[in-house]
């Protein structure tokens, strides 16, 4: 009998342990911001000015910068990795460079290698204390003429705060 | 098989019981979690998730007391309570394919089974279909968006369309994934397995029936609330209404109500 009443003390300690452990960490969580401002966040921290922005539908918008080395201006797009923007990545192939997701620069949109980097992120999330936000976004950048200054960004920050300081949000 | 002997008086149906609440209180913790940060409101949603939890306490109740705790069995639980206990938001939902594992262990009890596909159904409900959908969502809204096409045609209103976009005159509407009929679906079956599995812990043939129904069901008025965004997307107020206000409201207890009279209905035939 004794056996018994441990054995539960015990299983109580892990429900105790199942429910304060994820609520102590969800406490100190940094929130992360949207990726509108991240990016913009992002420009002001490499010298861009924000030519204009234009909304491309529900949740989707287009920002128009130029870099002091670059000789034509960028044109960073936002959208949803879950493919209902599809029409305009294909119909915005013409000059388009190159997409970002997680941080990772890729010359082609591949459906399949999203969907496992997507997959991959989920995973870490189970253990991260501070976990990979905006999965549903992905960055694409397009501009007539190559830049150096827009390789050089590091957009790891849009999904993950923790390996770049991000300064305050850019107007 | 090795038992614990001292522990023998500890059936399996107690460590079932904590495993449920050890999840349970995880998922309710999540909610806390998400309405805090998100102020968002799903609680038509969450209405049938509490619904199924509520089968799986009344099924686990139901099975046998006095089965040995295995070995198998102690280890699946200390398993899922490492991944409850994970900081991660899906983490209950990976516990619960853990937990539905667990129970699925004991073949010999029908209640035992049944509520390891509760937890499983549960578990694809909140974490396995969004994921699936995240890889195959640009078609299945393809299919919505032809669904909706073709009824605009029988009405004489489609100007064009073509992947997940609809022109009605100089209107173009855009169905995205929160649109889709395809989450409505995964909700619909988990209301369908959650009365069929409170009436009895045993399938019947004509269950497959019925959840097609449901999913046919889900559909109709998916393609129909679809139609109407559609007619009135030139009226910026009638396309509010009809999208997030009173109108999709309505659209969401109207399906809930088929699917649950649907699903009562299938659920009170008996085996013969």
């Amino acid at each position: 009998m004794t056996e018994r009443w441990a054995l539960r003390a015990g299983l109580a300690v892990v429900l105790a342990a199942a429910i304060s452990a994820p609520a102590a960490i969800a406490t100190w969580r940094r929130d992360t911001p949207p990726v509108d401002i991240a990016i913009k966040a992002l420009l002001a921290e490499h010298g861009a000015r924000i030519l204009r922005a234009r909304s491309l539908g529900a949740e989707s918008e287009a920002i128009e910068a130029s870099f002091p080395a670059c000789k034509a201006p960028v044109e960073i797009f936002v959208a949803s990795s879950a493919l209902e923007d599809r029409p305009k990545f294909d119909g915005a192939q013409q000059g388009l460079t190159a997409f970002v997701y997680l941080g990772e620069t890729h010359a082609h949109l591949d459906h399949a290698q999203l969907w496992f980097d997507y997959l991959s992120a989920l995973g870490q999330n189970l253990i991260r204390a501070r976990p990979l936000a905006n999965l549903d976004e992905v960055v694409a950048l397009a501009s007539r003429a190559r830049c150096a200054a827009v390789a050089a960004i590091n957009w790891t920050p849009i999904w993950d705060r923790i390996d770049a300081k991000v300064p305050s949000a850019a107007p | 098989m090795i038992s614990i002997p001292s522990a023998a008086r500890f059936g399996r149906r107690e460590l079932d019981l904590w495993l449920a609440a050890m999840l349970f209180a995880r998922y309710v913790l999540g909610l806390i979690h998400r309405a805090a940060i998100d102020q968002g409101s799903e609680t038509v949603v969450n209405l049938f998730q509490f619904f199924a939890w509520f089968v799986l306490a009344h099924l686990l109740v139901q099975c046998g007391a006095r089965n040995r705790i295995r070995w198998r069995d102690a280890g699946l639980f200390a398993l899922c309570g490492l991944c409850a206990a994970l900081p991660g938001d899906n983490a209950v939902w990976a516990a619960c394919t853990l937990g539905s594992i667990c129970l699925s262990s004991d073949r010999s009890d029908r209640f035992r089974t049944s509520a390891a596909a509760m937890l499983a159904a549960l578990a694809i409900n909140g974490l396995w279909a969004p994921v699936l959908f995240k890889l195959l969502g640009y078609w299945f809204l393809k299919i919505d968006t032809a669904l909706v096409a073709a009824v605009l045609q029988s009405t004489g209103r489609l100007t064009a369309h073509s992947g997940n976009v609809l022109s009605v005159g100089a209107n173009g509407l855009e169905v995205l994934a929160s649109c889709s009929s395809f989450r409505n679906i995964s909700m619909a079956l988990l209301a369908w397995l959650s009365f069929t599995k409170l009436a009895r812990p045993y399938w019947l043939r004509s269950d497959v029936l019925v959840a097609a129904a449901c999913v046919a069901v889900t559909l109709a008025w998916n393609t129909l609330r679809l139609y109407i965004l559609a007619v009135v997307s030139f009226d910026a107020r009638a396309f509010e209404y009809w999208h997030v206000g009173n109108g999709g409201r309505l659209f969401a207890a109207a399906l809930a109500f088929t699917i649950a009279f649907l699903s009562v209905a299938g659920a009170a035939r008996k085996a013969s």
